[in-house]
């Protein structure tokens, strides 16, 4: 908190940065909507969004990052409609993870990026888990679930770099 | 003595700030786990209405690209399908045949005990946008809100049966609770011998009839239709089917899976159905001219026929968009098996005394106000 309380908002971020992530998470946003429900099996419902926050928590400033992750976990909670607060917190906290570590790791190494966004992925499928555990149900549903939810966190991880790529900042290598 | 400087205290106190502002941000988003359902606030309001637009812009293209790969890359089993579908079509008209007899059969014996229709209400068309997000819970947003008259607790249904309840209203969009929700229930019955039961949403696939004792006699395959009790849906709307039935001997309950005979994945157009007052059904009488076309030309055919003489899916049938030039019988030969639960009230039908049991002693007097067997002094 210290780390964002201290940064600025808006240094690095043009008007075509902005305009480009804007798109970007619309696009992605999209795709969620219409693209993943329909999917047959729970266990391939991703969450697209996070790998997206993984790419604004190293492009973005901290502030405008943890804000931008907000603001879209806000959005997608609103369109989900049940355990609010589930992807403001998982977004937020994935920027704030990818900048605490940004020191230690280069995040454009893919293997880096998916042990993230893995990590942030299982944070949330746990966090389903729990919420859909809260009905009484059998062993076996129970499982299903939670092996689903297994699956969806490696899953994530899987498209982790294809996501972030198109957010990455080529000239920004270090 | 120094002067307060604002600009350095502000300075100084941003990490404070921030942290207070990101809790407070924080908890109010948590704190929307905890509202009873009504009109969405300010905030929600703002984000359902300005997203949505893309949202549903994308998705028509996105249906018309998949319409496209459906048109022109899956010709090759057309051929086959046509052949298929011709086969049920006239195994369909057949049916339809027999549905008309039993349509006409069931007017004559409507009119005779004057059944009124209980679920006899207006209904607004609505257009799904969005699917839950996550695609782990089961909630959809349709086109329809607080301007179009929509509040929360409206059932929704469609054709084949019932979708789930509105759950919070934004100014032009609405969000709907399915069925196969875990937060959902609906009293519900079993259509063959009136078993009273709690339907609970299990998963994206079924439902739960739960709180039926173990000894009552529920088959696979028995239709479940709405109580009418619970305050939210009207009575006689199909449910679901058993699926599977689960019976342990140390149980008091025994546990019944429950297939719902919408398609709630695959929605796209649904009816909201309005609450007229404070009950759910609407008296003939306020029906507008408009919505009862079909109910005229019943009379003009058969000037014995009273008005409020029509089946109580009839307005849910309609507001559908049939085309027009489809005949009345075919149109309404969809929904005749909601009808049911209605004609089926003779005594025969509820042997074991398995409604009493399952019925509390205020019944009677819930059923009455339906008014589903008021009799009448004169038949013609």
């Amino acid at each position: 908190m210290k780390m964002i309380a201290s940064g600025s908002l808006t240094p690095g971020i043009t008007a075509g940065r902005i305009i480009k992530t804007t798109l970007y998470s619309l696009f992605l946003l999209v795709l969620q909507a219409h693209l993943i429900p329909r999917l047959p099996y729970p266990a391939l419902r991703v969450d697209l969004l996070i790998p997206l926050m993984f790419a604004i928590g190293v492009e973005w400033p901290p502030l405008a990052g943890v804000l931008w992750a907000g603001f879209w976990g806000f959005v997608v909670d609103n369109f989900s409609g049940e355990f609010w607060g589930l992807h403001v917190g998982s977004y937020t906290i994935t920027v704030c993870l990818v900048n605490m570590a940004s020191e230690r790791f280069d995040w454009r190494n893919p293997a880096y990026q998916m042990g993230l966004v893995g990590l942030c992925a299982l944070g949330q499928s746990i966090a389903i888990g729990l919420f859909l555990s809260f009905v009484p149900m059998d062993v076996p549903e129970l499982t299903s679930i939670w092996l689903g939810l297994g699956i969806r966190t490696l899953l994530s991880v899987t498209i982790a770099p294809f996501l972030i790529y198109p957010m990455l900042n080529p000239r920004n290598t270090i | 003595m120094r002067f307060f400087n604002t600009g350095v205290w502000l300075r100084r106190m941003r990490g404070a700030l921030l942290i207070l502002v990101f809790i407070s941000a924080f908890l109010y988003i948590f704190s929307l786990n905890f509202r009873t359902s009504n009109k969405m606030d300010v905030l929600q309001r703002s984000v359902t209405e300005t997203v949505s637009l893309p949202i549903r812009l994308f998705g028509r293209l996105f249906s018309s690209l998949e319409q496209y790969f459906k048109d022109y890359i899956w010709l090759k089993n057309l051929r086959g399908e046509n052949e298929s579908l011709k086969r049920e079509i006239a195994e369909l008209q057949s049916r339809v045949t027999s549905y008309q007899e039993a349509y006409v059969e069931n007017q004559r014996l409507r009119r005779l005990l004057d059944f009124k229709t209980s679920t006899m209400a207006e209904t607004i068309p609505a257009q799904v946008i969005v699917h839950d997000l996550t695609g782990w819970f089961q909630t959809l947003m349709v086109d329809k809100g607080f301007r179009d008259g929509i509040a929360s607790d409206m059932p929704v249904v469609n054709d084949e049966g019932v979708i789930g309840h509105v759950l919070d209203v934004s100014d032009r969009y609405s969000r709907v609770l399915l069925i196969t929700d875990q937060g959902s229930a609906v009293d519900a019955i079993d259509q063959r011998n009136r078993v009273r039961g709690i339907l609970c949403g299990k998963d994206a696939n079924g439902c739960l009839l739960k709180y039926i004792r173990g000894n009552l006699d529920i088959k696979e395959g028995d239709l479940v239709i709405t109580s009418g009790k619970d305050g939210i849906y009207p009575k006689g709307l199909r449910l679901g089917v058993v699926h599977a039935i689960y019976k342990d001997p140390v149980d008091l309950f025994q546990k019944i899976d429950v297939k719902p005979l919408v398609r709630l994945s695959a929605l796209e157009e649904v009816l909201i159905i309005k609450r007229v007052g404070a009950g759910l059904g609407v008296e003939e009488e306020d029906r507008p001219a408009a919505a009862q076309p079909e109910a005229q030309s019943q009379i003009q055919a058969n000037p014995a026929a009273q008005p409020h003489a029509g089946p109580a899916t009839k307005p849910v049938a309609k507001a559908l968009a049939k085309p027009p030039a489809k005949p009345p019988a075919q149109t309404t030969s969809k929904a005749k098996p909601q009808l049911k639960p209605q004609t089926q009230t003779n005594p025969k039908s509820r042997p074991q005394g398995q409604t009493k049991q399952q019925n509390r002693p205020r019944e009677k007097s819930q059923t009455a106000p339906q008014g589903q067997a008021k009799p009448k002094p004169k038949v013609d």
